[in-house]
């Protein structure tokens, strides 16, 4: 008899806790990846008189440095910009702009603060009908 | 009757345990302390006033700030055309001030030419307030201009 009480006690604390948890940790939250400094490498085809814009987020205040690293073919001059995502041009308009070849060096560079922003290349007219590959990298804070 | 106070002892140890288990529910440490609401932080707000400004022109967007905070505000783009490859280097007049009617009466105000950061920053309450974008005497010509304004 002591044995039984002694059990139904044990089953009893046991209910009653499973019954009163506050804990939510099974819960699955969603993955947001943090922003933060980075470097991100885009490709795209650049049409005739056209433009490939790729956004970015900074996350502080920093240097962006933009490299136009290749181009297909190669040796071509093209334009590389840097400014906000907007409507004037074409999704981004450009706060400052360059022409260049590919290289091994960031062509373009720009102080910002945290936020959003966009950078790529467009036509200055040096493109032919069949169009440019290009691989643009940005470094970022 | 040594039946009857084991029965009577078990009913009281069940009693105990139900109350004890209870007794440690809830998510509070401290009982006594109040229920308070979520502390409400306001988000920058990132808006683009965008246009097109005429030679000794000028042009105003007005927003209205919900918490007191920093208002950035930054020149982000001037153009000759909106072909890519057009940013010119202008220095135009940015002022921030509040609306009265159909104007925006101007409080602050910088010379600036089109660069990343801002170069007028100023802490507001909340409230109604207004940017004006003009030209300074520099322009030869319409220009488009993008200004990217970061408030609470």
């Amino acid at each position: 008899m002591r044995r039984s009480v002694g059990l139904a006690l044990v089953a009893l604390l046991a209910l009653a806790a499973a019954g009163c948890s506050s804990d939510n940790s099974s819960a699955t939250t969603p993955s947001t990846p943090a922003p933060g400094p980075g470097t991100d490498t885009f490709t795209a085809t650049l049409a005739p008189k056209g433009t490939a814009i790729h956004s970015f987020e900074a996350s502080a205040t920093g240097t962006v440095s933009v490299t136009l690293t290749t181009t297909n073919p190669p040796s071509m001059l093209v334009g590389l910009g840097i400014g906000v995502p907007g409507a004037n041009i074409g999704g981004c308009d450009l706060t400052k702009t360059v022409q260049t070849v590919a290289g091994n060096t960031a062509q373009l560079t720009a102080a910002v603060e945290s936020g959003s922003y966009c950078t790529g290349a467009f036509d200055v007219g040096t493109v032919g009908p069949t169009g440019v590959l290009v691989t643009i990298s940005v470094a970022h804070p | 009757m040594t039946r009857q106070l084991l029965r009577y002892g078990s009913a009281c140890a069940l009693a105990i345990a139900l109350a004890t288990g209870l007794m440690a529910c809830g998510g509070s440490d401290n009982p006594s302390a109040a229920t308070t609401g979520p502390t409400v932080v306001a988000t920058p707000q990132p808006v683009l006033f965008e246009g097109k400004l005429d030679v000794g022109g000028s042009s105003f967007y007005s927003f209205a700030v919900s918490a007191t905070g920093n208002t950035n505000v930054m020149l982000a783009s001037v153009t000759t055309s909106t072909t890519p490859g057009n940013s010119t280097n202008v220095t135009l007049g940015m002022g921030l001030g509040t609306p009265l009617g159909t104007d925006c009466v101007v409080t602050t105000s910088v010379q600036a030419s089109p660069a990343l950061q801002s170069p007028l920053v100023s802490n507001l309450t909340a409230g109604t307030y207004c940017v004006r974008v003009y030209d300074v005497g520099n322009l030869k010509g319409p220009v488009n201009f993008a200004v990217r304004i970061v408030h609470t």
